[in-house]
């Protein structure tokens, strides 16, 4: 299927704002403009053709989203280390704390585990990474997340177990390597680093 | 909460792109695909580039070179008869028999280039690019798209006093049934019934919308509006109602002396784009909303009052702010396309060189630049037949 006129047309205005909000959500605003416009020229280039397997034309796209992100994985990487929860500032949102002892207060547990569970994401394999947000932020169906990533449908499920485990064991090991740090930080640690105790 | 339910919780609300960033996107792609499909195209279709066609090529110059020199031989020979016998004709410096179905190429050759340099450029305002569109990669700012009301149809009037009343009529439903009389109910008040069919009945205007009239008909509605500022019922608007008999739906008007109708036609689409143009080193933003097939009539369908003027040569209407002198609203037409343009600090003559400079699209191009045309959300409620139409008697 080559695009053109009218076809083209609507293949853009039907999907871009999916494709946008996929790609923006990972790598933010500016690079998500980029990916988009990557996709849709590669898309509509004249020997373009959706390949039998993407099925749709939204798993098309989202497979070339998802190569075309790849471009941008150290911005991605750097959002996920960064973690900022977002700010829901919509009218009809319930106002938040105002004073900033007691938000931080507040928001102190929910966010540090995000944070923490942010940063191990940043660490995964791209195509777990890939799998990761189609399903858990995209809501891909299993079909969708396997054409846009490339994986065997039926190995999604059990790659996803596996992602979960993954991110498990990098939390705790982040964890215990802060422990230690801070352990070796602190002013009354016993024992002297770099050889001193000879 | 497992890890992966920790991501999902912390889903980023994106929203959609930002309008200006998907609309210059889609220009930006769709400018260059179409390019390359342009330039790649007629390579594909017209003239494959093998080594076959390259031989007839090669062929094909040869016979015409050899043509040309036979018929200026021949030439030569008709100018010296004496010499007749020994000058070659074109026939004697044919080419072999093998190659005479060449011949026959040749000679429609020139034809076939004929028929493609005649080809007339598109025609801003015709059945085949009704619109104009803006430079390509320029920003704009506004695109809208307004998808007319069906069955709709406006009038654009002139008073004796040259002041611009404009009419619009818009179908819709039957009129709903008059409750049966109570007869218990005795009374000796005389109602007046609320609709009255082949005539009018007019909502006074209040004082937040003087000169604007609303006039129930029998399955629809009639909107008159008169300039702001005027007093409610002034001599023009009594002769204009006197002037109207509705029967069957058709807002017959039969204009007074000193009357005159500047437009009349049916409601059409309306394409808006607010484009930014420099003119002598100051950003000025014209604002273009375009009628396919539509009228004057529908392109000035406001309260603004208008004076004749000439625009590329033709007749147009415009409207001076005398709060705003630098700002003015035009309503001229592009071929079939009734258009309006409003703008500020910009001369007649420098708008009309913005507008000629536009280029002329179809409603395609519009789309395959700007996005699909909003979806018309009104259903069809014309459920009686007599629809109101305007008819000048």
């Amino acid at each position: 299927m080559s695009l053109n006129g009218p076809a083209a047309a609507r293949l853009y205005d039907e999907h871009v704002d999916a494709i946008y909000a996929y790609a923006a959500r990972r790598v933010g605003p500016q690079a998500g403009v980029e990916v988009v416009e990557n996709v849709f020229e590669h898309a509509l280039r004249q020997d373009a053709q959706r390949p039998a397997h993407t099925g749709t034309d939204l798993g098309w796209l989202l497979a070339m989203a998802t190569a075309f992100l790849r471009r941008h994985s150290e911005t991605e990487c750097r959002r996920l280390r960064d973690w900022q929860p977002p700010t829901r500032s919509t009218s009809r949102a319930i106002p938040r704390v105002t004073d900033p002892l007691l938000a931080e207060t507040v928001e102190d547990g929910g966010t540090i585990t995000t944070a923490r569970v942010m940063a191990a994401v940043a660490e995964l394999e791209p195509p777990e990474r890939d799998l990761l947000f189609l399903i858990a932020w995209e809501g891909c169906s299993s079909s969708l997340a396997a054409v846009a990533t490339g994986i065997p449908q039926s190995e999604v499920r059990s790659r996803l177990n596996a992602i979960r485990k993954e991110i498990r064991r990098r939390v705790a090991a982040n964890d215990n390597q802060i422990t230690d740090s801070s352990r070796d930080d602190a002013p009354d640690a016993g024992t002297p680093r770099d050889g001193a105790s000879s | 909460m497992n890890p992966v339910q920790i991501v999902e919780a912390a889903r980023p609300e994106v929203g959609t792109m930002p309008p200006i960033d998907r609309r210059h996107l889609r220009e930006r792609i769709f400018d260059a695909a179409m390019r390359a499909q342009s330039e790649l195209s007629p390579v594909d279709l017209a003239s494959p580039n093998t080594r076959a066609s390259n031989a007839a090529r090669l062929a094909a110059l040869a016979l015409l070179g050899l043509a040309a020199v036979g018929g200026l031989a021949y030439s030569a020979s008709r100018e010296t008869p004496g010499s007749r016998a020994t000058a070659p004709s074109a026939t004697d410096v044919a080419p072999s028999p093998t190659l005479e179905p060449t011949v026959n190429t040749v000679a429609q050759a020139p034809l076939l280039t004929t028929a493609t340099t005649t080809t007339t450029p598109p025609i801003p305002g015709s059945g085949d690019t009704p619109l104009l569109l803006p430079p390509e990669r320029n920003r704009l700012d506004e695109l809208a798209v307004v998808r007319a009301p069906l069955g709709g149809s406006a009038l654009l009037l002139r008073a004796p006093d040259l002041s611009t009343i404009s009419l619009i009529e818009v179908d819709g439903l039957a009129p709903a049934e008059e409750p049966e009389p109570d007869p218990s109910a005795s009374s000796t008040t005389t109602t007046v019934p609320p609709r009255q069919y082949a005539a009018v009945s007019v909502i006074p205007p209040d004082e937040d919308t003087p000169g604007q009239y609303s006039v129930e008909v029998a399955c629809g509605s009639v909107s008159v509006l008169d300039t702001a500022g005027r007093p409610a019922f002034r001599p023009e608007i009594d002769a204009l109602f006197n002037s109207m008999r509705i029967t069957d739906g058709v807002i017959n008007i039969d204009l007074p002396d000193g009357w005159a109708a500047i437009s009349g036609g049916r409601s059409t689409d309306e394409f808006v784009f607010g484009l930014p143009v420099e003119i002598g080193n100051q950003q000025v933003t014209i604002m273009v909303a375009q009628y396919p097939d539509g009228s004057l009539a529908v392109a000035g369908n406001d309260q603004r009052q208008y004076e004749p003027a000439t625009f590329n040569g033709q007749q147009a209407w415009v409207n001076r702010d005398p709060e705003d002198p630098a700002a003015f609203t035009l309503l001229a037409t592009v071929g079939t396309t009734a258009i309006r343009v409003s703008a500020r600090d910009i001369s007649l003559a420098e708008t009309e060189e913005v507008i000629n400079g536009l280029t002329p699209g179809d409603v395609d191009e519009w789309i395959n630049r700007f996005g699909s045309l909003p979806v018309d959300l009104d259903p069809d409620i014309r459920s009686c037949t007599d629809q109101p139409e305007f008819n000048i008697v």
